[in-house]
């Protein structure tokens, strides 16, 4: 502590009130105290490459890491992880329930909020769609899903789109990447669409459609009853 | 109409930080879902 102290150029007392601080926010014991000064537990084994890192907000703002198993995914409106659950079978619901507060929760954002979430050591990571060009990021494919235009039945063909006037996408807000694919694909095809109709969810985004000469993009898993999906392969 | 590829289809990444501190639970959580585990699962 006395070197730590002369290091940071204060006093040892300040020192030892930061890292009693620390421990308290984080609620794990980082040194174990004796009459000869103190040794690093375990878990400030764990935490110090967090704090030897160059970015100060990691020290400012310690993630909530509760001992050393639990921590902190997300991935956008749950869907993403219902279908991890799916694909890892047995052992990905075993190893949800073992953890103390679950790795995975769904978040009331979409990519862009996640994406920045996971920058500033708010989350350890975050499941988006891909891919993600970002300096202090790194990423690993999970899988791979095909996209479908979702409209009424009324809608036989892609071409049926151009005929209609005052076109409507439902759609997330802005930074939802389904939106962002939709918007460049219209774009892209010179149909014009009057301003798009935003919702939270995805039950009022597929009841909008079925009940509207509206459409919206989405991946094939969530196509429902009432509605058509045009698959993105060449329909 | 052919749609660009780009458009067809949607890529699910897993993003962290690369200077991250990754647990022992968030890595074995990283093995079960990455696409190589799913077949190692079905064969079991």
């Amino acid at each position: 502590m006395n070197r730590a102290a002369a290091e940071l150029n204060t006093v040892q007392s300040n020192v030892t009130a930061r890292v009693r601080a620390l421990e308290l926010e984080l609620g794990v014991l980082l040194f174990q105290r004796h009459a000869r000064g103190v040794k690093i537990t375990p878990a400030g084994r764990a935490y110090a490459p967090l704090f030897g890192t160059p970015y100060p907000g990691c020290l400012a703002t310690p993630r909530p890491l509760q001992g050393m198993t639990a921590f902190r995914v997300v991935c956008w409106k749950s869907a993403p992880w219902k279908r991890l659950r799916r694909f890892g079978s047995v052992s990905a619901r075993k190893l949800y329930k073992s953890l103390p507060k679950g790795p995975a929760r769904s978040h009331d954002g979409n990519d862009l909020y996640l994406i920045e979430d996971v920058v500033e050591c708010r989350l350890e990571g975050a499941f988006v769609a891909g891919p993600v060009d970002h300096p202090d990021l790194q990423q690993e494919s999970v899988f791979r899903e095909e996209l479908v235009l979702v409209t009424p039945r009324s809608i036989r063909a892609l071409e049926d789109l151009s005929s209609i006037t005052e076109l409507k996408t439902i759609v997330f807000r802005v930074g939802c990447s389904y939106r962002i694919r939709l918007d460049n694909l219209l774009s892209k095809a010179g149909i014009l669409v009057a301003q798009p109709c935003e919702f939270g969810s995805i039950d009022a985004i597929l009841g909008c459609v079925a009940a509207a000469s509206e459409f919206t993009l989405l991946p094939k898993g969530y196509r429902c009853r009432g509605l058509a999906g045009r698959p993105g392969r060449g329909a | 109409m052919n749609w660009p590829a780009e458009f067809a289809e949607v890529q699910t990444v897993f993003i962290r930080r690369t200077d991250a501190y990754v647990s022992s639970a968030l890595s074995a959580f990283l093995q079960i879902v990455r696409p190589d585990a799913e077949l190692h699962l079905a064969a079991e």
